[in-house]
């Protein structure tokens, strides 16, 4: 045996190139051949041309296996995409053939393997889906985005999880107080349609792709409430929306009227205790610990 | 460690889940795939959205077992960075399970290469995949067994048969075997004339340490023959699980289907056909089991005492 083939790392290593690498496919796909006379410009070392020429020796088995691989990762970007029902659903009721188009993705990406990190597999199929005609109107467009959204959100939980999740958080009965700071959750994001995706967002999985959406500025908070719920949406007004954004940083309901310009303490007040029923901000106490 | 005798399951397959009137039968013993409910590993949950609720009616009602095809177990990435250790481990202690099973391939961070990628039968593989074994089994605190994989073709470098490595890899690590018997035949179909044997890998094997066994169904095409748990089972499977439970005693026999029609040649069964294969397959599995050890053994037939 080759001293290269005893080194299980240095074996499975030239196979996955192989898997991603269609020069190397139609390498070992080819007629047998000597492992030193393989093509010059793969760039393998004599110990990974001997891999190779071990796999090449079974064309068959090879192509089955390789076959294999690359249905896999159409199936699992599929399934990804399961995270993200809008484009789930925009994908699979748009006259497009879904396998066909997951399979283009694929090879657009190398045949990149992102195995269980479904939401990068799904943040990378979705911004393909984005450049595509068939997705190019307003509210595709809006829709993609959203989830484009909501994947980062989610990745970015599964990064740096927070210390409270709003579910965790006790609701407390009293309103907000003036001095009370508040400060957005980490756990929310805004983002914003060119029209109207209401009807889409209350159905999901059953919406008409080819409806024409009211054209006009909405601002959707996405918001994960525990670490095993889906992305949930809810519209803000535009000033929701601006008081949202200003509490990034901690605030005192005083502050917040300031940075708003124009909005009375009450009306602060009001918009503060709205966005903590829908656990989007918290007061900075509750933010540290439940 | 002590094994349940459950009896006779099902997979919970994503295949059969939302048709496949599970809570209707009685099932001794219910496999869960891990990869199946098991939240994105780039995310924040334990479970994919949803599973958990999915869930809850099958765990009231059924011993739930774990199985795990994309652990990443034995591939060359540190323990803690993979699905097994991040997933499957917190899964297995959340739902409780007496076992889990998992496959011998490599697979770092993938859901696709797996089947392309068994072990590389070697004996500097033996030491390093058994010691993976025991500090996986270890962070799961319940017998871990290792199923036996359906192959085109075994690893380059490989220096020995399958069974030699499994049995060196379970006495090293303290661990166990799943003994999947249509992995068996498909790969003594596709490798017999290379010297692949069932009689000379059951011989090999420390069938005390089998843990579970699994049946299911595969089909002809390309010159190769498929495990693609997607036909009745077949009767020289059959013909290996009468043998192997008069010489063993798993804690489960698990049946996998893979498919929302199974073929029956060339055709494909309607939903009540297949409905209706699945169960027959049960029944025959389950007389299986009653004449190695009796009605009463199983969980559902088990007379407890007071």
């Amino acid at each position: 045996m080759r001293a290269g083939m005893r080194d299980a790392r240095l074996v499975w290593d030239v196979w996955r190139r192989i898997l991603t690498s269609d020069a190397l496919v139609d390498e070992v796909l080819a007629a047998p051949r000597e492992p030193d006379r393989a093509s010059p410009e793969l760039e393998l070392g004599p110990a990974e041309r001997a891999v190779l020429a071990e796999y090449a020796s079974d064309p068959i088995s090879a192509d089955i296996t390789i076959g294999m691989f690359r249905r896999g990762l159409t199936r699992n970007v599929l399934i990804a995409l399961r995270l993200v029902p809008l484009t789930h659903r925009l994908l699979f009721s748009g006259g497009l053939d879904p396998s066909s188009v997951a399979a283009d993705f694929v090879q657009s990406i190398g045949y990149r393997d992102d195995g269980p990190s479904f939401w990068r597999s799904a943040a990378a199929f979705v911004a393909y889906l984005a450049e595509l005609p068939a997705f190019c109107r307003a509210a595709p467009r809006d829709a993609l985005a959203l989830e484009a959204a909501a994947i980062a959100l989610m990745r970015r939980l599964g990064q740096a999880p927070p210390a409270v999740w709003p579910d965790g958080l006790v609701r407390h009965a009293v309103a907000a107080r003036a001095s009370d700071r508040h400060v957005a959750s980490p756990t929310a994001v805004l983002a914003h349609s060119s029209c109207d995706l209401t009807a889409w967002l209350e159905d999901p999985y059953g919406f008409d792709v080819e409806a024409e959406l009211e054209p006009g500025e909405h601002h959707w908070l996405i918001q994960v409430p525990n670490p095993e719920a889906a992305p949930e949406y809810a519209e803000l007004s535009p000033r929701a929306a601006r008081a949202f954004v200003e509490l990034a940083v901690p605030r005192a309901a005083t502050e917040l009227c300031a940075a708003l310009e124009g909005v009375s303490l009450a009306d602060a007040l009001e918009v503060i205790d709205a966005l903590v029923e829908l656990g989007a901000v918290a007061r900075v106490e509750d933010e540290v610990s439940p | 460690m002590t094994l349940p005798r459950l009896g006779v399951g099902l997979q919970l397959n994503p295949a059969l889940t939302g048709w496949f009137p599970f809570v209707q039968q009685s099932l001794d013993v219910l496999e869960v795939l891990f990869d199946g409910v098991m939240g994105p590993l780039d995310g924040p949950g334990l479970f994919w959205p949803g599973a958990a609720d999915a869930l809850d009616e099958v765990e009231a009602r059924f011993p739930l077992v774990g199985h795990s095809n994309y652990g990443g177990d034995f591939g060359f990435e540190a323990i803690t960075l993979t699905a097994a250790a991040r997933r499957h481990v917190p899964l297995a202690k959340r739902l409780c399970v007496p076992w889990v099973s998992n496959h011998c391939f490599y697979g770092d961070g993938s859901w696709s290469d797996v089947w392309s990628s068994p072990l590389q039968f070697s004996r500097a593989e033996v030491i390093r995949v058994a010691d993976r074994a025991r500090a996986i089994q270890a962070l799961y605190g319940v017998p871990l067994g290792h199923e036996n994989a359906a192959y085109y073709r075994a690893c380059p470098g490989s220096e020995m048969p399958e069974e030699e490595f499994l049995a060196r890899v379970v006495e090293r690590a303290g661990t166990h075997l799943h003994l999947d018997l249509h992995n068996l035949h498909a790969n003594a179909l596709n490798h017999g004339a290379h010297g692949y044997s069932t009689k000379r890998f059951l011989a090999t094997i420390p069938l005390d340490r089998v843990i579970a066994i699994h049946l299911a169904g595969g089909r002809w095409f390309e010159d190769r023959y498929h495990d693609l748990h997607d036909t009745r089972i077949p009767e020289p499977v059959w013909e290996l699980l009468d043998d192997v439970l008069s010489r063993s005693r798993p804690g489960a026999v698990i049946l996998e289907y893979e498919a929302r029609a199974l073929y029956e040649g060339e055709a494909q069964l309607d939903r009540g056909g297949t409905l209706e294969a699945i169960l027959a397959d049960l029944e025959r599995a389950r007389a299986a089991w009653d004449h190695a050890y009796g009605r009463e053994s199983r969980r559902t037939t088990r007379c407890e005492p007071g």
